[in-house]
C-alpha cells in the first residue's frame, strides 16, 4: 500500500533526475562521435575529437592555464573566505549582517554586470589578461562558497573548545589551527572544492577579462563555439565534467569515515 | 608533600559593561590558595562573566585580577596557567583520551617520556586508567568530565575553574561525583572556583559560597553561615528553598506571623521584614508542649502531598497565610500524620527563625 502511494513521487524524483542528468549524458556520448558536427545519436563512435583536443597547444595551454588558474584560486580564496567566516561567526556587532551580504553579492549580483565592471576597471589599472587579475577576479567571484560553507561549519562546532586550547596554553592562532580547523575541515575542504571547480569553468568574466597569454579554457570553447560547432567542445566538456565528478566522489568517499573517527 | 602550584586570587573591583547592561558592577572578591570557592547565582546573575573575567577569555571594563601577587589583568588565557572545565566539557573530539590530556603538555613542549608520565598519573588520579587509546565518542559522560578534570590538573595549573561542570550528567551520578570533586579538592590542594546556580551542590562542595545577584555580589560565606544568616530576601530564597513570608515587627528580637509572635535569635532591624520558612524546619507537635526553644504556629491542613520521601503538608494559619511543612514518610511517622482538614500545631527551633531585610 505503501509503495503504491510512493509510486507518483517516485515518478517525480527520476524525472527531474532525468532533466538533469540527460543533457550531460548527451554530451558524453556525442563527444565519441565520428562525425564532423554535433549529432544525436551517433552512428559511428571514435575518439578522434579526444585526440583533436589532447593533441592541440593551443586547446592545451587554455586547459594548463584553467587549472593553474583554478588552483591558485583554490589557494588564495580558502584562508581568506575561512578568516571572514570565522570573523562573521565571532562578532557579535549588528553591522556583520550587512557585512556578510557584501560578502555574499558575487553571487547575487549578475555575473554580466560584475564581469563589464572588473573589465572597466581592469582596462584602468592594467590588469586585463593578466593571471593576478584573473586569480583575483576568480577568487572574489568564489569566496561566498567557502565562507558559507565554513560560516555552516563554525555554526555547528562549540567555540568553547577554543577558549579551553588557550587555557591549555596555547596561542589564538594555534588553538584555530589545532582544535577548529581539524573538527571543521570538511566544511572547509566542501568550500574548497566549489571554489575550485566554480574558478575551473568561470565563463562570462574569462570572456571578458582573460585573452592571448591567459586563454582560459572556458573562454576558448565559447570563442571556438562562435566559429566552428565540432565535437571537439563535446569532449572537453566531457573531461571537465569527469573532473568535477571525480573531485566531488573523492570528496564523500572521505567524509563518512571522518564522522566515525 | 612539595609545595602546591595553587595560588590565590584577587579580583578587584571589577565591572563588565556590555553597552548599557552591566554584567558585573564592582566586584571585588580574595580566594585563598588551596580554597575551593562557588560563585552561585540565577542565570544572568553575572557568575559565568565573572568567571570569563578571571579566565582571560573576555577583558573587565575596569577593575584588576590578580593570581598570588601577579596582576595578569591583561594576560590572554595562555599565559594565566588555569585548567578550565566547562559544562559541555569541550573534550577535543578529534584527539584520543590521552592525546587530551597530552594537550597542554605539548603546548609546553613537555618531552614525549615526560609527557607519557604525566598523562598516565592524570588518568590515575581521576580513576581512568587503560582509557588513554580511546576516542572521546566512546565515553559516557562522567567519563568525558574525568577526562576533562584530568586534562586541567595535568599541567599543573594556577587556579581551576568549573563552570557548572556537572549539569549534563544525571543526578545520582552528579551527586557522586560531587564528593568525588571534593576528594580531588582535598588531594590536591586545589585553589577551585566553581560557578553553578545549583545551591545544594555549591553547599556540599564548597569552602565558601558568593552569592551573586543582578552582577552584584551579594553575599559571601561559609555554607553554614549562608544558609543559617542570609543577609537578604534574595539569599534566603535562593539558597534555602525557602518559603519567604511578609511579617510584622513586634520587638527587638520578636515578630508576628499568623497571629502568632514568633521569637527569633538576632536582633532584627527596621522596615520591611521577611521570615524564610525552610518546611523541613516545621515540625508537627502536641498541643500541650511549650518548650523556651521553640516557636508555636496554629493552622489548619489544606493539602497533603506524598511525595516519596516525605509527605508535605500546606497549613494555612489562622489569618489565612499559607506555608509548608515536610514530615518524613517512614512509619514511626504514620501515626501522627495528620488528616485533610484538620487543625494542628507546628513548633519551629528559635535558631531557625530567620529574618531577612526585604
Amino acid at each position: 500500500m505503501k509503495k503504491l502511494q510512493n509510486l507518483p513521487l517516485y515518478g517525480v524524483v527520476f524525472a527531474i533526475l532525468f532533466f538533469l542528468v540527460f543533457p550531460i549524458i548527451v554530451v558524453v556520448i556525442m563527444s565519441f562521435s565520428d562525425s564532423r558536427f554535433l549529432t544525436f545519436p551517433p552512428k559511428v563512435f571514435s575518439l578522434r575529437w579526444y585526440e583533436s583536443y589532447f593533441l592541440d597547444p593551443a586547446w592545451m595551454r587554455a586547459t594548463r592555464n584553467s587549472f593553474v588558474l583554478a588552483i591558485l584560486t583554490t589557494i588564495l580564496v580558502v584562508p581568506v573566505g575561512t578568516a571572514a567566516a570565522y570573523g562573521a561567526h565571532m562578532c557579535k556587532m549588528a553591522i556583520m549582517r550587512h557585512m556578510q551580504l557584501l560578502l555574499l553579492s558575487p553571487v547575487i549580483v549578475p555575473v554580466i554586470i560584475i564581469a563589464a565592471g572588473l573589465y572597466m576597471v581592469y582596462a584602468q589599472v592594467g590588469l586585463l589578461a593578466t593571471k593576478l587579475g584573473l586569480v583575483l577576479a576568480f577568487a572574489t567571484m568564489n569566496l561566498p562558497y567557502v565562507f558559507i560553507s565554513v560560516l555552516a561549519g563554525l555554526r555547528s562546532y562549540d567555540m568553547a573548545q577554543e577558549d579551553v586550547a588557550r587555557s591549555l596554553g596555547v596561542s589564538r592562532l594555534a588553538a584555530f589551527m589545532k582544535v577548529t580547523l581539524p573538527q571543521i575541515r570538511p566544511s572547509v575542504m566542501t568550500g574548497a572544492l566549489f571554489a575550485f571547480i566554480g574558478a575551473l569553468d568561470e565563463t562570462v568574466i574569462s570572456i571578458f577579462i582573460a585573452g592571448g597569454e591567459n586563454q582560459t579554457l572556458p573562454s576558448r570553447m565559447f570563442m571556438s563555439l562562435n566559429d566552428e560547432i565540432d565535437p571537439t567542445i563535446a569532449s572537453i566538456s566531457t573531461v571537465l565534467i569527469s573532473v568535477s565528478f571525480a573531485l566531488v566522489i573523492l570528496m564523500s568517499l572521505r567524509s563518512p569515515k571522518k564522522a566515525n573517527g | 608533600m612539595p609545595a602546591s602550584h595553587f595560588e590565590s586570587v584577587s579580583v578587584r573591583n571589577l565591572v563588565k559593561t556590555y553597552h548599557t547592561f552591566d554584567a558585573l558592577s564592582d566586584v571585588s572578591l580574595d580566594i585563598a590558595a588551596g580554597e575551593f570557592l562557588s560563585i552561585l547565582g540565577p542565570s544572568g546573575s553575572g557568575k559565568t562573566t565573572l568567571l570569563q573575567v578571571i579566565g582571560g577569555f573576555t577583558g573587565p571594563t575596569s577593575g584588576k585580577v590578580y593570581f598570588g601577587d601577579t596582576d595578569v589583568t591583561n594576560l590572554p588565557p595562555q599565559k594565566r596557567e588555569i585548567g578550565v572545565v566547562f559544562q559541555n566539557y569541550a573534550l577535543f573530539p578529534h584527539l584520543t583520551v590521552a592525546e587530551n590530556i597530552a594537550f597542554p603538555l605539548k603546548a609546553r613542549r613537555v618531552g614525549r617520556a615526560d609527557c607519557e608520565e604525566r598523562v598516565a598519573q592524570a588518568l590515575r588520579t581521576v580513576d581512568m586508567e587503560g582509557f588513554g587509546d580511546r576516542p572521546i565518542a566512546k565515553l559516557s559522560g562522567g567519563q568525558k568530565q574525568r577526562v576533562a578534570l584530568a586534562r586541567a590538573i595535568v599541567f599543573e595549573p594556577r587556579l581551576i575553574l568549573m563552570d557548572e561542570p556537572l549539569s549534563a550528567l544525571d543526578k545520582n551520578l552528579r551527586e557522586a561525583m560531587q564528593l568525588e570533586l571534593r576528594n580531588l579538592h582535598k588531594n590536591l590542594n586545589a585553589t577551585i572556583i566553581y560557578v553553578t546556580h545549583d545551591q545544594r551542590e555549591a553547599l556540599t562542595m564548597s569552602d565558601r559560597i558568593a552569592v551573586m545577584n543582578k552582577g552584584k555580589l551579594v553575599q559571601i560565606d561559609q555554607p553554614k553561615a549562608l544558609y543559617r544568616a542570609p543577609a537578604d530576601h534574595f539569599v534566603a530564597s535562593f539558597v534555602g528553598e525557602a518559603t519567604l513570608l511578609p511579617v510584622t515587627r513586634l520587638g527587638d528580637r520578636q515578630i508576628g506571623l499568623g497571629g502568632a509572635t514568633l521569637r527569633t535569635p538576632d536582633v532584627t532591624t527596621d522596615g520591611k521584614l521577611f521570615v524564610a520558612l525552610q518546611a523541613d524546619t516545621i515540625l508537627l507537635c502536641d498541643d500541650a508542649e511549650d518548650d523556651a526553644d521553640s516557636n508555636y504556629l496554629n493552622g489548619t491542613v489544606r493539602d497533603l502531598v506524598y511525595q516519596g520521601e516525605s509527605l508535605k503538608a500546606d497549613v494555612v494559619l489562622d489569618d489565612g497565610t499559607a506555608i509548608a511543612c515536610r514530615i518524613a514518610s517512614h512509619h514511626y511517622n504514620l501515626r501522627s500524620v495528620p488528616e485533610l482538614g484538620h487543625r494542628i500545631r507546628l513548633k519551629m527551633h528559635v535558631e531557625d527563625t530567620i529574618v531577612v531585610p526585604g
